[in-house]
């Protein structure tokens, strides 16, 4: 049995037929193509899968992807806009914080969640932050520089936006 | 020559940000899990289930008939040969581990295959006539399950010079089980237009593989290619039934075909147990050292595979030292613990925990400052380590004791700061302060040889395509470096591709790291000079005489020099190269800063710093990001098991490579993690040391229980 569903992802609107049992990792990968949502543990430990749901940070791996219809869906790939990298990918690059880049796309929206969630986040927010995101060949630093350094370029935007 | 530090670099050395950094970034790269070849169908291992079992009936009939199923294989399907002892791609009758596959379904979608897998209704039935056990200490006993032995002695009767030592320190260390992980770097495979079976799957060798899967297809070689994707994450999870299973799906359906995971994690995977003990003379010197170690090694093992595997152990368990007398015995046993899928830090942090932590103790007893104690004991380069292994290439004691003396965190300890200034009087009584250090030695096993195919431009830009596979440690970027370097041109104009078993027909051999990777760059770089040169014999009419390849021209005899558009048609210039290496060692150490809460028994590790020897550092920033990973790895290693998370993770770390006095570029191998756990345990133990408890905490197995955590700190306090 599936039942339809609709979602915006990435700014797009997309249709759906998803099982009752389907997960939403699932939906994403396999029917909507986004394979830079990745799928590792499947079961809420890695964080690999993290996307954001109506603005909310999520495992996608446990959500219900019937529990998703109607929902907006962000995901790492729709981070970067005609090509340009956005500023945390960026900072993730100046400060060499990728190594093999399978937790990038989690670690980047476990990333931007903490940086809409405070204006200027302390180390112990950010480390506590990322602790559903597991990182095998970066140690966490470096995530950590990278964040806080977005956070006080936002900061000056801001400062500096009329 | 490979360049060293006598010669100024214009591009070894730097920092430079790995290649595909920006596909990595926008989640473009596709990991073997990502690849979707058109119309491919899904390949599903069914499991046993339960080890020391036979496979009694499968209905096979219901599968079959199910709608989208395109074939159900097992065991007899596999038309090759596969030698006894080789983990089995299915199996036939004996099930050694829980997750061996008795059959893979083959169907058009997920949902096909995961209906005709739960249809297929295995019975499983035990079997009397294998018991294999789950615990390597009866396997120790049963002779059918010990794989191999190492055992060396030297200097004497182990007991006397147990008896003449001033101070003595023994206890047993454990790790009792790793859980393995699914594996999710799998792949692809599909038939191309010269009927050959192309398999994409995570592979560290894709010479090998490829080798493998023709012997168990039944197929010329020729009719095999392997391309690495990118792997990632969990590395070490990559089963190499994988890739065999997907080439024997695709040569079965003649399509495309893709692997799906199956849903039931697999089971623990493999332990480690240490005894080990060490004595020292008056004045500090060590003189005896006495190492049991029992090594899980899973379901299956060849000999070959756990004799590497034992030796490599024991020269970190057996560590960098001058002791005398040395008595070692190792084993490796088969147990019925999964196909090897669990991460190896764990088995260097125990290692390196054993022989650390009782040199902290007998520092203790001696009264002696720890630094001092390794100082007076670190082997030189060319001495022969306890195990009996002559250590070529290695940074000195001398080296890294310069390197220790100037570590900012190992002088907070002798400053004696063991409660937090920055904390209010009351809180800062609760948290205790340590400051710990541990030596390591790791093997670099000697590489089998890795190829690489290079072709040069007209344009004096380069391509060279690698037999090894990248998996994010930015083994291409460091292969531009020093392409680059050799031929003085920019990096940028350097094309790398990994991952291949072969290029254009031509075999390229996979294995091994930087050391035989720098020597291939090398010998490529000769090679098409050669073959410049006796162009511009040919073409040019230039005498007999060295050539040398630099910024695009070639420098001859007499001052000569050529434009190589002048040598090189429009397909380029095409050599191949192959090249080994020696074993080889990295020696180094850890300094680590932990906190531990007295109320709570919470650790936290403040800070490592990570002393390296790398050789010749190619990319410094790949040098400084294996590093500080390392660090955070084997600090994990201490609270958990696995990759711990962010709030595991030292808040600072600092790598810094020894000086490298000349030695050629080579890799790390495990020296980033080995001692890494080692200082976290030994900086608990100088934090929970009090009155009445002068040895402080010190846990013997891995990871530490939080209960024996807190019980530690109240003691201490
Ligand atoms: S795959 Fe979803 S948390 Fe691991
Ligand atoms: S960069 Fe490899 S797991 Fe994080």
């Amino acid at each position: 049995m599936s039942v339809p569903i609709q979602l915006v992802i990435d700014g797009k609107q997309a249709a759906f037929e998803v099982g009752y049992a389907e997960r939403l990792v699932d939906t994403l990968r396999e029917k909507a193509g986004l394979l830079g949502v990745k799928r590792d543990c499947g079961r809420g430990e890695c964080g690999a899968c993290s996307v954001f749901l109506d603005g909310r940070l999520v495992s996608a791996c446990l959500v219900p992807s019937i529990q998703a219809d109607g929902s907006e869906i962000w995901t790492a790939e729709g981070l970067s806009r005609e090509g340009r990298l956005a500023d945390l990918q960026a900072a993730f690059s100046e400060l060499d914080a990728v190594s093999c880049g399978h937790c990038t796309p989690g670690m980047l929206m476990a990333g931007e969640a903490l940086l809409r969630q405070y204006r200027r986040p302390t180390t112990e927010q950010i480390r506590h932050g990322l602790a559903g995101n597991r990182c095998r060949c970066a140690g966490y630093d470096r995530y950590v520089a990278a964040i806080r350094k977005v956070a006080r370029r936002r900061a000056a935007r801001r400062t500096a936006e009329p | 020559m490979i360049p060293n530090r006598m010669h100024r670099h214009t591009w070894i050395g730097k920092r430079v940000a790995q290649r595909e950094t920006a596909d990595r970034l926008s989640a473009r790269l596709a990991f073997g899990a990502d690849l979707r070849p058109d119309g491919a169908l899904v390949v599903l291992p069914v499991l046993g289930g339960q080890a020391n079992a036979r496979l009694v009936g499968l209905d096979l009939d219901a599968a079959r008939s199910l709608p989208g199923v395109q074939a159900v294989l097992l065991a007899r399907d596999v038309p090759g040969y596969q030698p006894p002892g080789e983990a089995p791609i299915l199996c036939a009758d004996r099930i050694g581990c829980a997750t061996d596959a008795v059959a893979l379904v083959v169907a058009e979608s997920a949902p096909a295959a995961r209906e005709a897998a739960a249809a297929l209704q295995p019975e499983i039935a035990p079997d009397p006539e294998w018991c294999v056990p789950a615990d390597p200490l009866d396997a120790a006993g049963l002779p059918s399950c010990r794989i191999a032995e190492l055992r060396f002695e030297r200097g004497g009767e182990i007991d006397r010079c147990f008896a003449q030592g001033v101070q003595v320190a023994e206890r047993d260390f454990r790790l009792p089980v790793i859980p393995a992980r699914p594996d999710f770097n799998a792949g692809a495979c599909e038939p191309d237009a010269q009927q050959r079976i192309v398999l994409r799957s995570a592979s560290r060798d894709p010479r090998a593989d490829k080798e493998r899967i023709a012997r168990l297809l039944g197929l010329p070689e020729e009719r095999v290619r392997v391309e690495a994707p990118a792997g990632g994450g969990l590395f070490d999870a990559a089963d190499p039934r994988v890739g065999l299973r997907l080439a024997l799906a695709c040569q079965h359906t003649g399509r495309a075909v893709r692997y799906l995971q199956p849903e039931r994690a697999p089971g623990p995977a493999r332990s480690l147990q240490i005894r080990l003990g060490l004595a020292a003379a008056r004045g500090g010197r060590l003189s005896a050292l006495c190492l049991r170690l029992i090594l899980d090694l899973g379901a299956y093992a060849t000999r070959e595979q756990a004799s590497e595997a034992l030796r490599a152990l024991v020269i970190q368990a057996a560590g960098p030292y001058r002791i005398p007398c040395v008595r070692i015995e190792a084993l490796a046993v088969r147990t019925t613990h999964g196909v090897w899928s669990g991460p190896a830090e764990a088995f260097y942090s125990l290692a390196c925990t054993a022989l650390e932590s009782q040199l902290d103790a007998l520092a203790r007893k001696l009264g002696a400052n720890p630094l001092t104690l390794r100082r007076d004991n670190l082997l030189e380069a060319e001495q022969e380590s306890p195990a009996g292994i002559p250590l070529a290439g290695i940074a000195g004691g001398a080296e890294l004791t310069r390197a220790l003396r100037r570590s900012k965190l190992y002088s907070l300890r002798r400053q004696r700061k063991r409660t937090r200034a920055d904390l209010p009087p009351a809180l800062a009584r609760r948290v205790r302060r340590g400051v710990g250090l541990a030596c390591h030695l790791c093997p670099l096993p000697a590489s089998g040889s890795t190829g690489l195919a290079l072709t040069l431009h007209a344009d004096g830009g380069a391509r060279i395509e690698l037999g090894a596979s990248d998996w994010g440690r930015a083994i291409c970027t460091a292969v531009s470096l020093l392409l680059a370097e050799r031929l003085d041109i920019d990096p940028e104009r350097i094309e790398v591709s990994a991952g291949m078993s072969e290029v254009s027909g031509a075999e390229l051999s996979g294995a091994g790291g930087m050391q035989p990777m720098a020597r291939a760059v090398e010998e490529a770089a000769l090679a098409a000079e050669r073959a410049l040169g006796q162009r511009a014999r040919d073409l040019l009419g230039w005498p007999p005489g060295a050539v040398r390849l630099r910024a695009g021209e070639l420098e001859g005899p007499d001052a000569r020099r050529a434009g190589v558009d002048r040598l090189i048609g429009p397909e380029g210039l095409r050599v191949q190269a192959c090249a080994s290496s020696p074993e080889t060692f990295c020696l180094g150490a850890h300094v680590a800063l932990v906190e531990l809460d007295e109320l709570t028994g919470e650790l936290a590790v403040e800070a490592i710093e990570a002393h390296l020897d790398a050789g010749l550092p190619v990319n410094r920033s790949a040098l400084e990001r294996i590093g500080r990973a390392g660090c955070a790895l084997g600090a994990s290693a201490v609270l958990g098991t696995g990759p711990g998370s962010s709030l595991d993770a030292p808040a600072e770390i600092a790598v810094s490579p020894i000086a490298h006095g000349g030695r050629p570029a080579r890799g790390l191998g495990g020296a980033p993690i080995a001692s890494a756990a080692a200082a976290v345990l030994n900086a608990l133990a100088d934090a929970t040391r009090a009155r009445g408890q002068p040895d402080g905490l010190q846990p013997g197995e891995l990871p530490v229980a939080q209960s024996e955590l807190a019980a530690g700190s109240g003691e201490a306090s």
